[in-house]
């Protein structure tokens, strides 16, 4: 079932950006809808095509969101300062029980992501990818304002469950798996507790420079592990990621699988779409999410070795 | 330019004698030291020996250095970037001489802008006019326009393998797993007796200065993702350009073309385009940089600059226009690390 896009203009009001919006000239141009990019062949997200003119400019986009919500709850649209409170995070979470949100039973295909209502409401959820265990997959469940999009990525890794966790796990050490770290400093914390947080500063090329990211779940029993963007030099406002791990059934020859699960909630930023945020995004979390499986085998490789002394 | 004065006075040095003139000499490097140390970022390179010596010498460039010989000069600067991962590569006589077509012997000219981390552009560095004389050996002897392109495109396209397939350098340590987001462009000149060709990969760019009161003469066309012939290529491979702090593939990088950025590919391709241009009597000199130097130096004010350089009339005028071109773009606050070389297409009688 889909909403009918609305012309209704959304209006996103990011708290304190981080740089000014820069004042482009406004121009028109139809967007070329192209088909999800063909190096993802693990993208689950739905898709809509969206013939409508778009305005770059510094106002966001109007009529740019579409919106495919398979449950609809409304929820109160909260404020910027609320948004950020960990403990409604936690409320807004409990509120989708699995009384008003059945997963395994209810769905039927794979597209399980829901976007910004044009007409401002917001939506209930986006959940992850299913198969996803139930007492996880609620970590997948964001509360997504007007104004934001999210989205969940799959990766299998043909790999003992542990090998992945022992690397998605530490919050101080990402550029141990993930690209485009430059360096990693803690702040605050020593990186196993929640509340610790890490400046990130980031390779040349990219449209950003560092990164502020507070830890905000680290849970080695059910291994989740989720942050939030604090700051930084970059346009990414109010993301928040989680990531899980967990055992795939076993495959047919018996080898272990593992199934990693990272999903995400951001702002869009002024002057650009939904789609185009998501694109951004995912580009970033798939190239990070493939790093993590080459790691994790050539680890395995390594450890295989017999008398192996150049190991890491 | 004292830099490059100094630079080039010292290149003139006769054979050292003992007595007044070795005291002479001495003074001059203590005011060299002198000098180095106020301006911070310089070093300098040998000066160039004997023209014979020049023909066979390699040489690199490394931030802060400058490179001065009689017939090219080269400047690379950090600037304002935290690091330095910008590449230069000159190299005199690299390939087996051309035939009647092209003529005479074959001089080697790149500069690589890398993005990431500096090891890609530093394979290109070492390895780009290897891989070319290697592939100019094995083409027909025709020397034609096509020849060359296609040696260019093998030379490009084997430059990018290794540069995914190989990992870091000693110094950065990347591991070859993990270097997918790294990549360079790649902006490289042959000049021979009669032609110049250029292969370009990116968004650094090669220029041709004619005198005369003719207009600069582009050799190469950026690889900006918003050109319309590549949003259009982009596009049509499945890919997306969008405007996120300027047009960016997939949001992501900031050109269309590299070397590496094997995590872009399709999108991100490595094919070199090819210009193949015959010198004219009314050169003067061509312009290699990044565009560290392009974003904040019209082609016509590069131009002016080398011109002014050349009616100064000093032997090593190349090594001043290219160092003074550097010093243009700091101070016009280019955010890029900047990389220039300058080459004298002077004949040979002038």
């Amino acid at each position: 079932m889909s909403i009918p896009t609305s012309h209704i203009p959304i209006h996103i009001h990011p708290p304190t950006p981080t740089r000014p919006p820069t004042v482009f000239l406004v121009f028109t141009f139809l967007t070329q809808f192209t088909h999800p990019l063909t190096i993802s062949p693990i993208d689950h997200c739905c898709h809509i095509p969206n013939p409508l003119p778009v305005v770059f400019g510094v106002f966001p986009a109007a009529a740019a969101a579409v919106a495919v919500v398979h449950h609809t709850v409304p929820l109160a649209v909260i404020s910027m300062r609320e948004r950020n409170s960990s403990i409604d995070q936690e409320h807004q979470r409990g509120s989708s029980s699995r009384s008003t949100m059945p997963f395994a039973a209810s769905r039927t295909s794979q597209q399980q992501h829901s976007r910004v209502a044009t007409n401002g409401r917001a939506v209930a959820v986006c959940a992850g990818h299913a198969g996803v265990p139930d007492e996880v997959a609620r970590h997948h469940e964001h509360a997504v304002a007007a104004g934001q999009c999210c989205a969940a990525m799959v990766q299998s890794i043909a790999a003992p469950v542990d090998a992945v966790w022992s690397l998605v796990r530490r919050f101080d050490q990402p550029q141990r798996y993930k690209r485009f770290i430059r360096s990693c400093h803690l702040v605050d914390g020593d990186g196993a507790e929640v509340g610790s947080v890490r400046e990130l500063l980031l390779v040349s090329g990219l449209p950003a420079e560092s990164s502020r990211e507070r830890l905000e779940i680290r849970d080695d029993e059910r291994r989740v592990i989720s942050f939030r963007v604090l700051g930084g030099d970059h346009r990414l406002a109010n993301y928040r990621s989680v990531t899980t791990v967990h055992e795939a059934a076993p495959s047919q020859d018996g080898r272990p699988l593992t199934m990693v699960v990272e999903s995400y909630v951001v702002d869009v930023p002024p002057g650009n779409t939904v789609e185009e945020t998501r694109i951004f995004v995912d580009t970033i979390v798939r190239c990070n999410l493939q790093s993590l499986e080459g790691t994790v085998i050539r680890q395995l490789e390594i450890a295989a070795m017999p008398h192996d002394d150049n190991q890491n | 330019m004292s830099m490059a004065q100094v630079c080039c006075d010292s290149a003139v040095t006769a054979a050292p004698v003992a007595g007044p003139e070795a005291e002479a000499r001495a003074r001059a490097r203590a005011e060299r030291r002198r000098r180095a140390a106020e301006a911070g970022r310089w070093k300098h390179a040998a000066a160039a020996g004997t023209a014979a010596a020049d023909a066979t010498r390699k040489r690199s460039l490394e931030a802060g250095e400058l490179l001065v010989a009689r017939k090219h000069g080269a400047a690379s600067v950090a600037g304002r970037r935290r690091e330095m991962e910008d590449a230069v590569s000159v190299r005199e006589s690299f390939a087996a001489e051309g035939d009647a077509d092209g003529g005479g012997r074959r001089d080697f000219y790149g500069v690589f802008d890398g993005h990431g981390c500096s090891h890609v552009a530093e394979a290109c560095r070492d390895r780009m006019h290897d891989l070319l004389a290697e592939e100019l050996a094995a083409a027909d002897g025709s020397g034609s326009a096509a020849t060359w392109t296609a040696a260019m495109e093998r030379s490009f396209a084997r430059m990018d393998a290794e540069a995914m397939s190989a990992g870091g350098s000693a110094a950065c340590r990347c591991d070859p797993h993990k270097c997918d987001h790294v990549g360079s462009t790649a902006v490289v000149a042959v000049v021979e007796e009669r032609r110049v060709v250029v292969a370009n990969c990116g968004d650094s760019r090669a220029l041709l200065c004619r005198g005369g009161g003719a207009p600069p003469l582009p050799l190469s066309s950026d690889h900006k993702p918003d050109r319309p012939d590549e949003l259009e290529r982009i596009e049509a491979a499945g890919g997306r350009v969008i405007f996120w702090e300027g047009a960016r593939v997939l949001g992501v990088l900031a050109m269309s073309r590299a070397i590496g950025d094997g995590y872009l590919k399709p999108y991100v391709s490595s094919v070199p385009e090819v210009t193949v241009t015959d010198r004219a009597d009314a050169d003067e000199c061509l312009i290699l940089a990044s565009d560290g130097l392009w974003d904040v130096v019209s082609n016509e004010a590069a131009c002016e600059v080398a011109r002014a350089c050349l009616r100064r009339g000093r032997a090593r005028w190349c090594a001043e226009a290219a160092a003074l071109l550097t010093k243009l773009a700091l101070a016009r606050r280019s955010s890029d690390n900047v990389s220039v070389v300058v080459v004298d297409l002077r004949r040979r009688d002038h």
